[in-house]
């Protein structure tokens, strides 16, 4: 009998694994083209609880939850429309309207005159599918930009870079992540 | 040892209480019990003869970040977990007036008694009542246990503060009268008083 071979070689596999390639990128609902990279941490700090008599800790107490991350995006203008996926009027921060008009335009945490109205946004990580649909990866609950900057250099392309912070960070694989507060006066 | 959950007080799983309303957005509280001493030192002994208690007082601190009263309506969008319409100024640690008291009855653990804002209103200064703190740990299948009860509290200083790169916070300072723990009741010393 003739062996499998589609099995051994493994013909006929689709790009099973999210890489940049397959990734998309959403910040307020947006899609974000020419974005090349971007990064996440949720970092839970711990306080060693230490006794007298005993060599070892008796356990590590979690107090505080914090989440930031970084991307950067690949940087045009208005004069650039022309290209696939290019925004007629280029990509800065402040082109980063939420299309879904329900909070987040992300250029305001930028502006000083508009900090004072600016909203959280959400970042969320999808994984494009052969079947042109998407799956959510992860998303990045309440954001805020901490930082921006842009570096271009002779044989380079103009690169921003962005640091932000998040409340929460959802997973697909797990249950949504939710908030641990009380409601303040409400016996 | 795997499976183990978050076992002690810290500032992350502790709830505190005034009146029985929850204090949401307090950064941080203290609490101080002092006992004073003498030691009667007599002629003929180099070290004092006894340690002889002479009083029992309790102080303490709390600060809170501060928010106004319907934040919500005039920010708009969004709000921060845990905010209330009410704002969390002092004049919300208590009932609202004589009519929730009378209907509550007056079981001070319904939170009826003790208007801590009272204390800063030099008009109601005369009437003011002390209140209760309570200090919880709160437990992973949403359960609480308490923890220490400041009882008969009294707020004796409060300092507003805000700078550049800061939220605005209130820092309270307090007087008691006793301190339970979990582990004991602080009880009444005045057994044999004249004219009882």
């Amino acid at each position: 009998m003739e062996p499998n071979h589609k099995e051994n070689t493994m013909a006929g596999k689709t790009p099973s694994f999210i890489t940049g390639a397959t990734a998309k990128i959403k910040i307020g609902n947006l899609t974000m083209a020419y974005s090349q990279d971007v990064s996440y941490s949720t970092t839970v700090t711990t306080i060693p609880i230490e006794t007298m008599g005993r060599y070892e800790v008796v356990s590590n107490e979690p107090v505080a939850y914090f989440v930031d991350g970084t991307l950067s995006i690949i940087r045009y203008t208005k004069e650039a429309s022309a290209m696939n996926g290019a925004a007629a009027n280029g990509n800065s921060v402040e082109q980063w309207q939420n299309a879904t008009s329900s909070g987040g335009n992300a250029g305001d945490g930028f502006d000083p005159s508009r900090l004072i109205a600016s909203e959280t946004f959400d970042l969320e990580v999808f994984q494009k599918l052969a079947s042109g649909s998407t799956e959510s990866v992860g998303k990045l609950r309440d954001c805020r930009f901490t930082r921006k900057g842009g570096a271009i250099n002779k044989r380079g392309i103009l690169v921003e870079q962005f640091a932000f912070n998040a409340i929460l960070m959802d997973n697909d694989s797990t249950v949504e992540a939710g908030n641990s507060g009380d409601q303040d006066l409400q016996a | 040892m795997a499976g183990m959950k978050p076992f002690f007080l810290t500032g992350a799983n502790a709830k505190i209480r005034i009146n029985n309303r929850t204090l949401a957005y307090v950064t941080n509280l203290g609490y101080s019990v002092k006992i004073t001493h003498a030691s009667p030192t007599v002629l003929g002994m180099y070290e004092p003869s006894s340690i002889e208690p002479l009083g029992y007082a309790v102080s303490g601190q709390f600060t809170v970040v501060r928010y106004v009263a319907d934040i919500k309506d005039d920010v708009g969008g969004a709000s921060p977990n845990g905010v209330s319409d009410r704002g969390n100024g002092i004049g919300g640690w208590g009932p609202e007036g004589t009519l929730e008291k009378f209907a509550a009855g007056f079981d001070i653990k319904k939170g009826i008694d003790g208007r801590a804002y009272d204390n800063m209103d030099p008009s109601r200064l005369q009437k003011a009542t002390g209140f209760e703190i309570e200090i919880y740990q709160k437990f992973g299948n949403n359960g609480q246990r308490s923890v220490a009860n400041v009882r008969g509290a009294r707020i004796t200083q409060a300092d507003f503060n805000i700078g550049s790169n800061s939220a605005a916070s209130q820092t309270y300072n307090f007087t008691a009268l006793y301190v339970d723990e979990d582990s004991f009741r602080a009880d009444f010393s005045g057994f044999g008083q004249q004219f009882a």
